[in-house]
């Protein structure tokens, strides 16, 4: 688990040219499509990963990683500029950072977003550095018991993304699950619903699920509400003094306290699976506001905002791989799209990575490392680029992204069946979005359906088919019981929102699909 | 306001009404003996579909419903892109693909000679480029 060979091999193959060439691509793409609104990161990456297939896994990995890292640091210039993030998680960026553009600030707020974003993400990478590799040795202790258990336990956590009806969340659930049971059925392999298309004896393509609803469904449902494709305007005062054009070290090291603590909440809430960067975000935000001494500043283009918000939502990033690599469970869409570029590449996520490709994950922290600094460099380069693409027009950037789609699938597929597949998901996912069900959990169901049932026909094999010898399984129970403890205080914590709702004016609700 | 969870919730039950009675039946084989038959799992959520659907329909939340003419324009769209995914697996993609890149911008709303050019020319040259010269793979 801990060889060294593999740490000393996995960072030197990351930095060579070939690699920090595709780092720098991802960031560049990252942050150029998370300055356009209605793109993002995650639309981004999706589209990516089928363009990757003929690269190695390192580099392929690497741009994905890089397009996720700048993705969020462009989300915050449309968030400062035009007061409409560019990603859902910038949302409390614009609270300080639209304020600031309209005293002619704007460079002041987006380098300040760049900073805090670059310092959130650092840290919680060194958190995964350190913790993945002993959780993943912890996690290879588990059988089939303890990993079914881990999968309920999962679910439970997942339940945290459940919108305002708990219902609707279980019918998503529910949904992915039955869908994730269409090829081969685990233990006998016989084929199950797929009436002769034995292009789905290996269950339906992840890449086509995943494009179908995340972003063809998506792009469909904005160019359906708005009807025409609009053209996005930007107006933004001309900076009075040089001082307004850049951060000092003074003004960054006063916000210290605030970054770390934003770093902390991200890494923290990014670890859980479900949690995503929005709620860090506002998280973080709320806590800076409430212990400032100025917190009536908040909101009127106060600059340690930007830097609550950025840094948090940007330490969600790393911490966000940790399930991911070390249990094998995707706690984000993100981190979901990451599962599907590994398995593109032949590689199952999970605690055995760490022992089967030791060498690929230390190089993968590698590349996450530089995809920071990169970030540094290209935001500092391209921040005045990125102000100028916030203008391109809708129409060509939904056209190609559809386009790009289409080509992607078809090439990781092999064929135009998984196209048609992709937009039957889409068809899925755009009725899903406008009646109020969370994709985001029907994903990540999806991804997590195969393994729940193969735990399931192994574990009552162990236990030949006596469900009570699971008491002779201490961790699992352990799991089970936090379950149990995690559903009853999601369901406490519900009701307290109903009713302080009941007393309160509702506010609007909507999907959340921040990752 | 709850008209949307109530019609949701009912083609959620009757989905899984259907699959329950009508695909799992036809799409799954038997086997004689296992831990778990190939049709327990997919029964169980078809019968959970079936009864949160059911919760659903009698308790709905104050969703929104979607208007009709947004509804009118996804399909819009859907038709468009199902009919270029047909037209790829006649003719090719490189045959359809600007065309279809032309269609989905004016259907949009786009106007402007350059933007479409750019759309319907350059894209798809980008995409040949990138694919063929660049990655050395084929396209349908």
């Amino acid at each position: 688990m801990f060889d060294f060979a593999s740490i000393l091999a996995g960072f030197g193959d990351v930095f060579t040219l070939w690699n920090l060439g595709f780092v720098i691509c991802g960031v560049a793409i990252g942050q150029l499509v998370g300055a356009i609104p209605g793109i993002g990161p995650i639309m981004a990456m999706a589209i990516a990963i089928p363009f990757t297939f003929g690269l190695d896994p390192l580099p392929a990995i690497s741009f994905l990683v890089g397009i996720n890292k700048g993705g969020l640091v462009g989300g915050a210039v449309p968030a400062v500029l035009i007061n409409t993030p560019g990603t859902p998680d910038a949302a409390a960026t614009a609270l300080d950072g639209y304020p600031l553009s309209r005293q002619g600030k704007q460079l002041k707020a987006t380098k300040m977003a760049l900073f805090s974003s670059v310092t959130g993400d650092t840290v919680s990478d060194l958190v995964l550095i350190t913790v993945s590799a002993p959780l993943a040795a912890l996690a290879l202790m588990m059988g089939p018991v303890e990993v079914f258990a881990l999968v309920v336990f999962a679910f439970s956590v997942i339940a945290a993304l459940i919108g305002e009806s708990v219902v609707k969340g279980l019918i998503a659930t529910v949904l992915g699950l039955f869908f994730a049971t269409v090829g081969a059925d685990p233990e006998n392999t016989t084929p199950r619903l797929i009436f002769g298309h034995y292009e789905l004896y290996d269950g339906l393509p992840l890449i086509s699920v995943a494009i179908g609803m995340l972003v063809i469904s998506e792009i469909l449902r904005r160019l359906a509400l708005q009807g025409r494709a609009a053209v996005a305007a930007v107006q933004t005062q001309v900076p009075a003094s040089p001082q307004d054009r850049r951060v000092s070290w003074a003004e960054y090291w006063s916000c210290r306290y605030v970054l770390l603590r934003g770093a902390a909440i991200g890494t923290v809430l990014g670890a859980l699976p479900g949690i995503g960067s929005t709620a860090a975000a506002f998280m973080s935000y709320a806590a800076t506001k409430s212990t400032a001494k100025d917190p009536e500043s908040f909101g009127k283009g106060n600059i340690k905002g930007i830097a609550a918000a950025e840094s948090a939502n940007s330490a969600v990033v790393g911490a966000n791989l940790i399930p991911l690599l070390t249990l094998g469970i995707p706690g984000s869409v993100g981190a979901a799209l990451i599962v599907s570029a590994f398995m593109i590449h032949g590689i199952q996520p999970g605690p055995l990575l760490f022992q089967e490709q030791g060498r690929l994950v230390y190089g993968l922290f590698g590349a996450m490392v530089m995809a920071n600094f990169a970030n540094l460099w290209i935001g500092q380069v391209g921040l005045r680029l990125w102000v100028r693409v916030v203008r391109a027009p809708e129409s060509l950037v939904f056209a190609s992204a559809l386009m790009l789609c289409i080509v992607g699938v078809s090439m990781s597929t092999g064929g135009i069946f998984g196209v048609g597949v992709m937009l039957a998901f889409a068809l899925l996912g755009y009725l899903m979005l406008v009646t109020g069900y969370s994709v985001v959990i029907f994903i990540i169901a999806f991804f997590l359906g195969p393994q729940f049932e193969i735990s399931i026909g192994q574990s009552l094999a162990l236990m030949n088919g006596d469900l009570g010898r699971i008491v002779s399984y201490p961790i699992a129970l352990l799991l089970l019981g936090l379950s149990v403890f995690v559903v009853g205080a999601i369901a406490l914590n519900r009701t307290r929102q109903t009713r302080h709702r009941a007393n309160h004016p509702p506010l609007a609700t909507g999907e959340n699909t921040d990752d | 306001m709850s008209r949307s969870d109530r019609v949701s919730g009912a083609l959620v039950a009757a989905a899984g009404l259907w699959a329950y009675l009508v695909l799992i039946p036809n799409g799954v084989e038997t086997v004689r003996s296992a831990w778990v038959q190939p049709q327990a799992v997919p029964n169980v959520l078809a019968w959970l579909l079936i009864v949160l659907g059911g919760v659903l329909v009698f308790r709905p939340t104050r969703y929104p419903t979607v208007s009709l003419r947004q509804l009118g324009r996804f399909f819009a769209y859907f038709a468009l892109l199902a009919g270029g995914l047909y037209a790829m697996s006649l003719f090719g993609f490189f045959q359809v693909v600007p065309l279809l890149g032309l269609a989905l911008m004016v259907l949009m709303g786009e106007r402007r000679p350059l933007v479409l050019l750019v759309g319907a020319a350059g894209v798809p040259a980008f995409i040949w480029i990138t694919v063929i010269w660049l990655l050395e793979r084929s396209l349908p």
